[in-house]
């Protein structure tokens, strides 16, 4: 007489919540990330994305992997200034890249700058990358020469790329009116005004998103056909919405897209995996949420799990040991996140 | 009767081989020398009332060790004038930066270094001179009377062993970051109260580099290779010039 009774009955313990969840099974934690395909020291990683793709960025070049270092300029001047001015955060000094759409555009201007410039106070900064430069630069034609040295650098990376590290930020951006660019911030936050650099507001919804992502993975493969794919989706909400939602409320929506993306991507694609940060800083799966006193920002145990999740699954293929979080000297939370500056706009 | 200590690490020397013809320039002046190890002076924190202190009891002899787990304490207030020779401004990062970047703005070093905002070097310089000034700080909380002595620059044949260096001199536009380089310094001397003597311009034979005849390496055997260190340490003509400095500027005021 059989004993089956319900398709879950064999389930194993990472596949119900109260042993995966609330037990925290050694067995269910262990299944939180199964790679998809290894990744180990050796292989050059090209890292963008949303802010909170710095701390992988750091932690991977910390260890000795082979993080594409492209325009890294710590080894002369002090660490802690090179990453104001943007050096050493990813692969190449792009800044932040919140929405694919970004990434995508950027991919399509190697080889053909197209700087948008935005002045402030009789200084100049690249519209793409405001941040960077937080004083600005004294001419437009420092930016466009700023602009040019920099895609050169972004070639080199793409051209040495063997992993792709991205985390996807946001689905809300503005989009330039003149050029079309899609940029990280609005005018006004850093430098540029509404009036003088008109901008249109889109949020991507889930099709453009994929889309997005396809061609990413589309002109990567071009370069180098055994490209792989790690993606992340950034567990810090929303800064701020331009929709008419409740930011909370917004900020689930544009998670959720991106989420949902990133499962389509894994579904189709065999060179495309998603590491489970937004999980572990936002669910209680390893004992969060995880959250500084803002409410906002990942805390630094939150991080903490979350890179030794990552570092574990690498190394021994699958997450046999979550290792108590390792205190992280204060310097190294100096996260560069120019969407936090939308909170000088509020009334 | 005017009682200078002089404080520092390798480049000491020079003044202490400069001590006699000093003095005989100088008949007013008795200089006391202090050795003071790098390491010692960049990991230790002698404020909150600590007392700065000598590895052997104070005695005549005028050349000592610094040492702040010593037990004899060294009083800053039986001397007229603390000099501090050269324990910072340690600049191979900053030559490093300044003879391999293009920066914008000013005429190209190469076409294949990075290239990088004059604000981004600004600010790494400043960056450099507030760690050391603010270590000064830590180890001479209440030197009131000290002149911090600027390192010495490399020696214009250090360029041939040094690609750094070589970098350095081939910048176009060297002046204008020597008056950038110089300009943080004095704002964060003056910022942190600290008087300050820069190097002399007689000693100068370039922005960022010392008349060779200077150096160390120019009193070595003619058949001895020196080696960078020798370029970038001075020798007892330099520290006479330093005093010279010295007297003009603030000794005789």
């Amino acid at each position: 007489m059989s004993s089956d009774i319900s398709p879950y009955q064999s389930r194993p313990p990472w596949a119900f919540w109260r042993s995966a969840v609330v037990e925290r099974q050694a067995e269910a934690v262990a299944h939180l990330h199964k790679p998809k395909f290894q990744m180990d020291a050796g292989l050059p990683i090209m890292t963008a994305g949303s802010c909170f793709a710095q701390h992988l960025h750091r932690k991977l070049d910390g260890m000795g992997w082979n993080v594409i270092q492209t325009e890294d300029i710590a080894d002369r001047i002090p660490r802690r200034i090179a990453r104001r001015y943007g050096y050493g955060l990813y692969s190449a000094r792009y800044g932040n890249l919140y929405t694919p759409r970004q990434l995508v555009e950027l991919m399509r201007e190697v080889g053909a700058p197209t700087p948008i410039i935005w002045e402030k106070d009789g200084r100049f900064y690249d519209a793409l990358r405001p941040g960077v430069e937080p004083q600005g630069l004294g001419s437009a034609d420092d930016v466009v020469q700023a602009r040019a040295a920099h895609l050169k650098c972004v070639e080199i990376a793409l051209s040495q790329a063997q992993c792709l590290i991205f985390t996807l930020g946001l689905t809300e951006a503005w989009v330039d009116r003149a050029t079309g660019r899609t940029l990280p911030t609005a005018p006004g936050t850093i430098a540029g005004t509404i009036t003088d650099n008109p901008v249109d507001f889109v949020n991507f919804g889930f099709a453009e998103i994929l889309g997005d992502m396809i061609t990413v993975r589309d002109m990567l493969m071009a370069r180098n056909p055994d490209i792989k794919m790690l993606l992340t989706v950034s567990p810090v909400p929303l800064t701020a919405t331009a929709t008419e939602a409740h930011v909370a409320v917004a900020s689930t929506t544009s998670k959720s897209i991106l989420r949902a993306v990133c499962a389509e991507l894994v579904a189709r694609f065999d060179n495309v995996d998603y590491f489970p940060s937004y999980e572990i800083i936002t669910t209680p799966v390893l004992g969060g949420p995880f959250f500084a006193d803002n409410l906002r920002d990942p805390s630094e145990v939150g991080v903490a799990k979350v890179m030794d999740t990552f570092v574990a699954s690498y190394a021994d293929g699958v997450v046999d040991v979550i290792p108590a979080p390792v205190p992280v000297h204060e310097a190294e939370w100096d996260v560069q996140c120019e969407e936090i500056m939308l909170e000088a706009f509020r009334t | 009767m005017t009682r200078v200590a002089i404080i520092g690490n390798s480049h000491l020397a020079a003044f202490a081989d400069a001590a006699e013809a000093i003095e005989a320039r100088y008949p007013g002046v008795a200089l006391s020398f202090f050795g003071l190890d790098n390491q010692l002076f960049f990991k230790s924190d002698l404020r909150k009332g600590k007392a700065l202190r000598l590895a052997d009891p104070p005695s005549e002899n005028t050349r000592q060790v610094i040492d702040p787990k010593g037990a004899h304490v060294l009083d800053f207030a039986a001397f007229d004038l603390v000099l501090l020779t050269s324990h910072g401004f340690y600049l191979r990062h900053l030559f490093e930066a300044l003879g391999s970047f293009n920066l914008l703005g000013l005429r190209a070093l190469n076409d294949t270094g990075p290239l990088v905002s004059q604000a981004c070097l600004r600010d790494a310089m400043a960056g450099h001179i507030n760690a050391y000034t603010n270590r000064l700080r830590r180890f001479f909380p209440a030197a009131e009377n000290m002149v911090v002595v600027q390192m010495p620059y490399p020696s214009t044949k250090a360029v041939e062993v040094s690609d750094a260096l070589a970098g350095l001199q081939a910048q176009p536009d060297r002046q204008a970051l020597f008056e950038m380089f110089n300009s943080g310094v004095h704002e964060h001397m003056f910022a942190k109260s600290l008087a300050y003597l820069p190097v002399p311009e007689t000693a100068m034979a370039d922005p960022f580099f010392s008349k060779p005849d200077l150096s160390r390496a120019a009193e070595m055997d003619p058949d001895a290779e020196p080696e960078l260190t020798d370029y970038m340490h001075m020798n007892a003509s330099y520290a006479a010039l330093v005093f010279d400095e010295l007297h003009r500027t603030i000794l005789a005021g």
